[in-house]
């Protein structure tokens, strides 16, 4: 009761700190960025753009952590937190999805082109749609958690291909920084915003665990009561 | 199209994703519950 009463008290803190740093990170950008002076307003999206992206990555690095611990340890909470930082990690590459064309109409006059850091980001979150393709797949529990877990774990791989295809191959949009680096106040935004996704992710990673948590202690208390008849 | 469009478009659309997905948060909670009073039923009966 005390462990519950300590839980409930932490998730009310990040979902009221969530709130306060996303109203912060509108703030920022809105009202204490400068324009950047190429694409005027349309850099504003960079914030969430960016936000989401290194979010997500984190999302997708969490996966491949929990992933290795549950193949070593087989303990199933780590098989939770898992398929929770997954859900999250493709809520935020579909906002990175969807926010980058737009910004992309503006800056190349084009939607979408097959070009390498977009492709790679569609690849990740088709790679991520599938994990969750598998474990809908499977119903025996342990068997679902191997085969999801070796999938987060190589699903992962695509994080750095889709990092370093910029300097690989270059064409992505980027913010003038001639005259040295991010201006300091939009990357102030740039942090705040950065933030207010970290705990965004915290706070709908915790609710996903809650929920898997119960739906998984909801399946075991059935299938002993089935035993039982 | 106006840039204020371009931005106004990305804000809502990650705004949206946002609050869909709670919904589903919210909407599988709820079916949680109904399924843990089913099965709250079903062992008063059999009690």
């Amino acid at each position: 009761m005390k462990g519950s009463a300590y839980n409930l008290r932490g998730h009310n803190f990040i979902a009221w700190t969530t709130g306060f740093l996303m109203l912060a990170s509108l703030y920022a950008i809105f009202l204490y960025a400068p324009l950047e002076r190429h694409m005027l307003e349309v850099q504003k999206i960079f914030y969430i753009h960016v936000g989401a992206a290194w979010n997500a990555f984190f999302a997708f690095f969490i996966v491949f952590i929990a992933s290795i611990i549950y193949l070593k340890t087989r303990n199933l909470k780590y098989d939770v937190l898992a398929a929770a930082s997954a859900e999250v990690g493709l809520l935020f590459t579909t906002i990175v999805l969807l926010t980058g064309p737009i910004w992309a109409r503006h800056s190349w006059n084009a939607w979408w082109t097959w070009e390498p850091r977009l492709t790679t980001t569609l690849i990740l979150w088709f790679i991520y749609f599938a994990y969750f393709l598998v474990r809908s797949g499977v119903a025996e529990k342990a068997r679902r958690a191997v085969l999801s877990a070796v999938f987060g774990i190589i699903g992962f791989l695509d994080v750095p291909i889709i990092y370093i295809s910029v300097r690989w191959w270059g064409s992505h949009p980027t913010i003038d920084t001639t005259g040295g680096g991010l201006h300091p106040m939009m990357l102030h935004a740039l942090i705040v915003t950065v933030l207010a996704f970290a705990f965004l992710y915290g706070y709908l990673c915790q609710k996903a665990m809650a929920l898997e948590n119960t739906r998984q202690e909801l399946q075991d208390i059935k299938e002993k009561l089935r035993e039982s008849i | 199209m106006d840039r204020l469009v371009y931005v106004w478009m990305a804000f809502s659309i990650t705004w949206i994703a946002i609050f869909v997905y709670m919904l589903m948060l919210g909407r599988r909670q709820q079916k949680l519950a109904h399924e843990l009073e089913h099965l709250r039923q079903a062992l008063k009966t059999k009690k």
